[in-house]
């Protein structure tokens, strides 16, 4: 008996463990964790989705892009103030669809985990924890210049570590400092070939450039204590300057860079995101059929005569300037399309105008009756002419980063610390002035501009105006506005001044603009009007689960 | 004791062939009443297992041991006799057929129980009733309504349309939760077989009947056993059926001139420059197209063609298109006379030793589309034998095959998701449906002014190929057969494999593009329709294997008076193997052929597998006390291959017990007096789990995508960061209580059950503690949730005949069931998301209150003071409120119209407005049978349901180009006692909740609220969708067996019988109340899939 019992326990153990062998069953087309982190092919592929993160034109759907779509800023007239999504006007209750949103960190801190595991050849592992590393302070970047003081994390969050999960905010000076320590390892172990649709060196050494200017003129405008500003001022310069050494050169067409098939050989792109048949983009869509907003008078202002001064400067009117008005007998034909006729606004300018501002026509967004200029960049004239049907789709690469970007970085963050020469000037505006066919800078500016805000340093103020001019439409002016603590540009009522128009001119039915008293267009009726500037913007707030769930979460001023 | 008996078992085995009797008798078998010879009866030597079964003739020849021994005559449906051999040598055995019929033999999980000694909640359906001759070759279609608790629903009428089954109500928030389907103990589907080769089918709705399955029986198991051979000659049956189908359709657009004035209204109030429609406009299109319906009928029924001709029936002015004609569209594309055809053999017989059932069965169908519609061909073949190898040995083989094709044309632009009407219905009737220089009309790509005719007249045919073969071998041993001990063991093994095939085949098609923006002229009449991703062909090949072994022994006692014990136990071993291959290749070179060879792009390809198996052993107690304490006791451990390791295997029982008091001396005479016969209490409890709760979720597995990205000229692929997995997951666990009563009257010719059941599903998987976002993933689903429904069933049947000449049957069912959500997390108590309190289905929405009159209104067109305000986040920009449009109550008096937080605490004037779940369905199939002609009638219907459907068809105005001939009871100035609001240009959106959930809200068995402005999700607008209707009607006749017999024929009955004849519905909208597919797209249209059929049909029943 006690022998059957023994060979019955055998057969029992023996067949448990054989159903456990036969229960256990692995996914046989996906990886999971354990086999997954096994090859450099893998950590490439799993990499790609953190590109993602530059959105460029966007990410093959109507909207989402950074470029063109960031535009809530004084460069442009928003018809509808429905559109001000780019800033939150209540705290929100969840933090569903805010920026309060941690999957991409997770993913780089996955990265830079799971290969710091692996068995792989060292070599490949620091290229991949740099990759790692770089989105990390790319995106940590914008959740300080979002949030200011953020949690940091350097690895993935377990769902069990309470530590974690609900610690308190740290200090964006520290955040900086850990960004910049990413950054620095990135520069030092990424792939230093000229691939363009990589992260490599150079796209870390630009994206230093930019986010030293950026942290150390928010921290010095925002007056954060404990912020070591010059020291980041001079983590910009010589990113830039190592960057400006490095072999890259302007494009010789602005256009170029903007409504282009292909960037790849493009000497001032460092970064592009390529778009072909299998993904396009629908920028062209907006600025044809569906353009939701015009140029402000700000903006259109800003562009400098050829030789290199304003429209008005020491209190006159720069005598080649032509006034803004029209008398045309052209019919109106329909709601879009306003008027057809070259109005000569942009004759003796600065020729991006002609790349950024389609001056041939005026255009009245979203059926809001206020006909506008609207934009060309990231177009052609020749693609304006065979206008393409609605829902137009296109395939022209975006450029992420680029060499002008980094003058202007590098010009900004030497005249903020003080030390700027003509030198520094020579190689860095007067390169861009160059190609847009306006007269050199002078570290003695030589006038008076009438539009400068008398807060700003006569130098600063014209390094600022290159900044914006050379970037218009490319998000970054939002950006520029918050760091240099300009959030009251928003609510400059001539901005809203459009074009001055002929009582004569016909419009179609349905076009009833306002105009004011001396002829001008009124570019922003009533109701659709942007609601006034807050200093709490510049902060985004905290959602309020967030803060319920997490307790030493505190809010931002103002919210 | 116990050993011996069980040497005396395997001494049995080997050596029951061997002959040590010297004593030979022999004899013949016969039915008592008719005289008839009783084939495969069985004789045996009783407390042996020898034994021997008659031929043919009913005669049989057998050694017995001794003249003391004792024969045994038995036959299934007949009492046994009991004969001391003696001295006699021949027995000519006459024996009574018992009074429990075949019908009262359940089968039930593992075996049968005469319906009398039931203890769990189990229902079996009158298959002849059902299944036989009916315009159907999809068994579901015929079992809706018939079984208490089962719904079944087909959301459109698409040939290939699947079932979805529920057993008592929603099942549950994860993973499908249909009932398991065994056919013959395995699992597979009600589409692979042939309705004619079914025996019986029973429902096993209580856990206490269903945990012997194991976890994928939690919601319920559908017993579906195949009709095997009897000996005798061979018996041939062959019937057939033609059918003519038609949709249950009912919508015209509104005349010219209503329609026009609607868009008209619409139009005013949208205070942009919008064009009326399409870029079409302005008064003279008005006119002109009143003018035309004036002169060529109301939607041109004057004319008969589809040719538009220039000038007549539009114009181009300045490049831009004008339309007048007015098109009867729906009558261009639904086809009213759809014709399919169904043939079934089947033959069976045998001897005593072997015998067959094989049938099979052809059909073909016609889809509902007029064009190029959809066709579904199929042949299925289930063949049965069985072989008696000796007196305790029998093995049976079974097989199933059936091979479809399915042919529908290719969707170059018609989303299958939007539906094949979606484009008919989003169009006024002057939209150019029609035909110029041979060419459709249509917008190009890029534009959403979609033709719907165009695409599906010229598309490729897309086929789908499906074959299905199933092979079931099964021995089953006698190891014992005394009488007072029975042993019998039964072991089988299925391989089952089903593939799929679907060949897709695109192409461009030629059209009129009469709407190119920004084009001028904007009217181009060579136009090629071939989009990148529509001009291609493709593969996509499934390949589904399922291997299942089961083994199981029974064992009777009966050797105590009174007190009967049966023990089954057995094993269960599955093993699914799922993997799916999709080649493509874009630019095809010719559409006609569109195949891979042929086409020029970049090939694609793609594949995925999965694979689960469970294991499970189980065991059975039944305890009977004189028949009238019933007892079942069950227990199975499972294991899944879904779980983690440790958490792998469950052990799950259940217990049930019933009682009999109409056995009962003490209540006899009581019962009889109220003539009651039968008078049965049961109750049950059991658990189960339940492991569909989806492929690996305990894995962190890494899925990919492609990326926006792209470094060559590929979208690189990429993989998402690992799941972030609980490691405490495990099973859900099902638990039903169940309380039944059986009454019968008049002897049984009056019987109804009554079944009262609780079911929980405990350790829901749901979402774990709400943890900070900054966690940057999803967090782990744990079991925490409960759901809880409650329901109840009642089965009612009646038969009665008098004078033999005229029969009467009635079966009536009504049950109802509704799931409510007991536990979740759910802190904020978003209304979005389950909460504890929740039924399954709700609808949120306002109480309307009524239109907005002029005199709401001040001079200055405000509302007057002292009205709730709405909020304004209802409203779309540029709407401006004035009469005519819905004001909504202010249920909360707070002075303010709005949806609060949209939170169980504080949901501002929402309130449950209806709910999706079908209540109180019932069903009442009745019927007369006289002197070979036979009736039948088929009720069904739904007793509550409500649905929000949005769209044209559910709302009058929801998009302001189109209007239909029931909506024109909209407010307008001499109309202020309207149905309608007034019309706005566009009222579709969002306003509660956010978009956001709507994948996992319609999965979730919840609604997500869709409509702006007038039509915010509210009581006035919400649908109705109860109904009753005549499912069946048929009529026979079976001819005078004297008459048929000279020609050898058996029988023959000839037949006329129609599905779904007519129903009754409250409803405002036109639509068949079973169709709620509802699309959640920007436009979101209700009604917009094809419909369901009527069908006539005719046919006969010939048995050889």
């Amino acid at each position: 008996m006690k022998k059957i019992t023994y060979i019955l326990s055998i057969l029992i153990v023996f067949t448990i463990v054989g159903c456990e062998k036969f229960l256990d069953v692995q996914p046989e087309t996906e990886f999971t964790n354990d086999n997954f982190w096994t090859n450099e092919s893998n950590l490439e592929a799993f990499s790609f989705e953190l590109y993602e993160n530059f959105k460029g034109y966007g990410n093959g759907s109507f909207f989402g892009g950074d470029h063109f779509f960031s535009v809530n800023n004084d460069d442009v007239i928003v018809l509808d103030q429905r559109l001000e999504t780019d800033f939150p006007t209540t705290v929100p209750a969840t933090s569903s669809g805010t920026n309060w949103q941690w999957a991409a960190i997770r993913k780089a801190n996955v990265l830079i985990e799971e290969t710091s595991k692996a068995d792989l050849d060292e070599s490949v592992k620091k290229r991949y924890i740099a990759v790692g590393r770089f989105f990390r302070a790319y995106l940590y970047w914008d959740k300080v210049r979002r949030f200011g003081d953020v949690p940091f994390y350097d690895k993935p969050v377990d769902p069990t570590d309470k530590d974690a999960l609900y610690k308190a905010r740290d200090s964006r000076v520290f955040v900086v400092d850990k960004i910049i320590e990413d950054l620095d390892y990135a520069i030092a172990n990424l792939r230093d070939d000229g691939s363009k649709v990589y992260v490599t060196k150079w796209t870390a050494l630009a994206l230093k450039s930019r986010v030293a200017l950026s942290a150390a003129t928010t921290f010095k405008y925002h007056n954060q204590s404990g912020a070591d500003v010059n020291k980041l001022l001079n983590e910009c310069v010589s990113a830039s300057t190592e960057l400006m050494d490095a072999g890259f050169s302007l494009s010789a067409n602005y256009s170029d860079l903007f409504a282009s098939e292909d960037l790849s050989s493009n000497p001032e792109v460092i970064l592009m995101k390529k778009y072909n048949e299998n993904m396009k983009h629908s920028i062209l869509s907006f600025i044809f059929h569906e353009p939701f907003f015009g140029f402000s008078h700000s903006s259109v202002s800003s562009f400098l005569m050829a030789d290199g001064k304003p429209i008005k400067y020491n209190g006159t009117t720069h005598p080649g300037y032509s006034e803004w008005t029209f008398s045309t007998t052209d019919t109106v034909k329909t709601s879009i399309n306003a008027f057809s006729t070259n109005v000569g606004i942009a004759r003796g300018r600065d020729k991006r105008m002609y790349s950024i501002i389609d001056t041939s026509r005026l255009v009245a967004p979203f059926n809001k009756g206020v006909p506008m200029f609207s934009p060309i960049k990231y177009a052609t004239y020749d693609i304006v002419k065979n206008q393409p049907t609605q829902g137009v789709e296109a395939t022209t690469d975006a450029p992420i980063f680029r060499l002008g970007e980094v003058l202007l970085n590098y010009a900004e963050a030497k005249a903020e610390l003080g030390t700027i020469t003509q030198d520094d000037l020579d190689k860095s505006i007067n390169l861009l002035r160059d190609r847009a066919g306006v007269a050199h800078l002078t570290v003695g500016v030589g006038f008076e501009a009438d539009d400068r805000d008398p807060d700003v340093d006569k130098l600063l103020w014209e390094i600022r105006r290159e900044r914006r001019v050379e970037l218009m439409l490319e998000p970054f002016r939002k950006w520029d506005l918050i760091r240099w603590a300009k959030g009251n540009y928003y609510d400059k009522d001539e901005d809203f001044y459009g074009v001055k128009v002929d009582p004569s001119v016909p419009f179609a039915s349905g076009i009833s603009p306002l105009f004011t008293d001396d002829g001008h267009i009124y570019a922003q009726k009533e109701g659709d009007r942007r609601t006034p500037w807050d200093d709490r913007k510049y902060l985004e707030p905290i959602p309020i689960d967030q803060m319920t769930l997490n307790t030493n979460l505190t809010q931002n001023p103002g919210w | 004791m116990k050993k011996n008996q069980f040497l005396l078992v395997i001494l049995l085995i080997f050596f029951a062939q061997i002959s040590f009797s010297q004593i030979k008798v022999n004899g013949v078998l016969t039915d008592q009443s008719t005289g008839d010879p009783l084939i495969g009866a069985s004789v045996r030597i009783k407390n042996t297992n020898v034994g021997t079964i008659t031929d043919l003739d009913g005669k049989f020849g057998l050694n017995v041991p001794s003249s003391n021994s004792i024969l045994v005559f038995s036959y299934i449906g007949y009492n046994p006799q009991e004969v001391v051999v003696g001295d006699q040598r021949t027995f000519n055995i006459a024996l009574k057929q018992n009074s429990v019929g075949l019908e009262d033999i359940v089968v039930v999980g593992y075996g049968t129980q005469k319906k009398e000694n039931l203890s769990g909640a189990v229902s079996t359906v009158d298959v002849a009733k059902t299944l036989d001759a009916k315009p159907i070759t999809d068994v579901s279609r015929t079992l809706k309504g018939v079984v208490p608790g089962v719904t079944i629903t087909h959301a459109t009428g698409k040939l290939n349309q699947e079932a979805i089954i529920k057993l008592r109500g929603y099942g549950s928030v994860n993973g499908s939760s249909n009932p398991l389907i065994l056919i013959d103990g395995v699992e597979g589907s009600l589409n692979d077989l042939n309705p004619e080769a079914i025996e019986s089918i029973s429902v096993l709705k209580d856990a206490a009947s269903t945990s012997i399955y194991g976890v994928r029986a939690a919601f319920g198991v559908i017993l579906i056993k195949t009709k095997g051979g009897k000996a005798g000659k061979p018996v041939i049956t062959y019937s057939n059926n033609f059918s003519t189908n038609r949709p249950i359709w009912n919508i015209k657009h509104a005349p010219m001139e209503e329609l026009m004035d609607a868009i008209h209204t619409a139009k005013e109030r949208n205070n942009g420059a919008a064009p009326f429609a399409f870029g079409m406009g302005g008064e003279d299109w008005r006119k002109k197209s009143i003018a035309w319906e004036k002169e060529y009928g109301y939607l041109g029924s004057k004319l008969n063609d589809d040719v538009m001709k220039e000038s007549r029936d539009f114009e181009v002015i300045d490049g831009q298109f004008y339309g007048y004609r007015s098109w009867d569209v729906f009558g261009q594309i639904l086809n009213d006379n759809a014709i399919n055809k169904t043939h079934n053999f089947s033959i069976s017989g045998g001897t005593d030793k072997i015998n067959y059932n094989i049938s099979y069965s052809n059909n073909s169908d016609q889809g509902l589309l007029k064009v190029n519609t959809e066709t579904l061909k199929q042949n299925k073949i289930n063949a049965n034998f069985s072989a008696k190898l000796n007196s305790f040995t029998t093995v049976n083989y079974r097989n199933i095959y059936t091979k479809s094709v399915y042919e529908e044309p290719f969707s170059y632009r018609l989303s299958k998701r939007l539906g094949e009407l979606f484009y008919a219905l989003r169009w006024p009737s002057n939209f150019p449906y029609g035909v110029s220089d041979g060419s459709y009309f249509d917008a190009p790509k890029g534009t959403s002014f979609i033709g719907p005719i165009g695409f599906i007249r010229n598309a490729n045919r897309s086929r789908t190929e499906r074959n299905y073969s199933r092979q079931t071998i099964e021995t089953v041993f006698d190891v014992l057969n005394q009488d007072a001990h029975k042993i019998d063991f039964t072991a089988n093994f299925s391989y089952s494999n089903a593939d799929k095939v679907e060949h897709e085949k695109g192409g461009s098609v030629p059209l009129i593009d009469w709407w190119s923006v920004g084009n001028t002229p904007k009217y181009n009449p060579a136009y090629y329709a071939s989009t990148t991703s529509r001009n291609k062909t493709s593969y996509t090949t499934y390949k589904n294997k399922l291997y299942s072994f089961n083994a199981y022994a029974n064992y009777t006692n009966t050797m105590l008076k009174n007190h009967t014990f049966k023990l089954l136990t057995g094993t269960n071993i599955e093993q699914n193997d799922y993997s799916k291959l999709v080649v493509g290749k874009p630019t095809l070179l010719d559409p006609n052929l569109p195949e891979l060879a042929t086409a020029v792009g970049d090939a694609y390809a793609d594949n995925s597998k999965s694979k689960w198996r469970v294991l499970g052993l189980f065991s059975r107690l039944n305890y009977s006390f004189k028949d009238k304490l019933l007892m079942e006791l069950n227990g199975r451990i499972d294991g899944s291959s879904r779980f983690p390791k440790g958490d792998r295997f469950a052990f799950f029982p259940s217990a049930s017990i019933a009682y009999r008091l109409s056995q009962e001396a003490f209540a006899q005479d009581f019962l009889d007096k109220i003539a009651v016969s039968n008078l049965k209490f049961r109750a049950s409890w059991g658990q189960i789990g339940y492991q569909d709760v989806g492929q690996f979720v305990f894995v962190p597995t890494l899925s990919n995508r492609n990326a926006n990205w792209i470094t060559e000229t590929q979208k690189e692929k990429t993989f998402r960061n690992p799941k972030v997995v609980s490691s405490s997951l495990t099973w859900e666990t099902i638990e039903t209580k169940n309380f039944g009563v059986d009454l019968g009257f008049f002897g049984g010719a009056l019987d109804m059950s009554l079944d009262i059941f609780q079911r929980k599903n405990k350790n829901m998987l749901g979402p774990g503690e709400q943890l900070p976002v900054v966690l940057g993933a999803s967090v782990p689903k744990v079991n925490a949730g409960e759901m809880t429904t409650n329901g109840w069933e009642l089965a009612i049947n009646y038969r009665h005949s008098f004078n033999d000449n005229l029969g009467f049957y009635a079966t009536a069912v009504l049950a109802d069931a509704q799931a409510k959500i007991t536990k979740w997390k759910n802190e904020s108590g978003i209304l979005s998301d389950y909460y504890e309190g929740m039924e399954i289905g709700e609808i949120w929405g306002f109480e309307t209150d009524r239109l907005f009159q002029a005199d709401d209104f001040d001079s200055d067109g405000n509302l007057k003071e002292g009205t709730p305000v709405q909020d304004p986040n209802i409203y779309t920009s540029g709407f401006n409120m004035g009469p005519g449009d819905v004001k909504y109550k202010d249920l909360n008096g707070d002075g303010v119209v709005n949806k609060g937080d949209f939170t169980v605490e504080n949901h501002g004037d929402l309130k449950k407005i209806g709910n999706t779940t079908p209540r109180y369905e019932y069903s009442l199939r009745t019927g007369l049978d006289y002197k070979g002609i036979d009736f039948g009638i088929f009720f069904q219907g739904v007793g509550k349901r409500e649905y929000w459907g949005t769209g044209n068809v559910a709302l009058a105005d929801y998009h302001y180009d189109v209007l239909y001939d029931y909506q024109t009871d909209y407010w307008r100035e001499d109309n202020t006692d309207a149905f309608y609001p007034r019309p706005f240009a566009s009222n579709a959106g969002v306003y509660l909740p956010n978009t956001k959930n709507v994948g996992r809200l319609l999965n979730g068995g919840k609604m997500l609220m869709y409509g702006r402005n007038n039509y915010v999700p509210q009581s006035k607008y919400v649908q109705n969708l109860a109904y009753m209707r005549i499912k069946e009607l048929s009529l026979g006749y079976t001819l005078p067996a004297s008459l048929t017999q000279k020609y050898s024929v058996h029988k023959l009955r000839l037949y006329f019988s129609a599905f779904n004849v007519m129903e009754w519905t409250k409803n405002f909208t036109p639509i068949d109340p079973e169709s709620t597919i509802n699309y959640y797209g920007s436009l979101s249209f209700y009604g917009t899939q094809l419909p369901q059929t009527r069908s006539f049909s005719f046919g006969l029943q010939l048995t050889l």
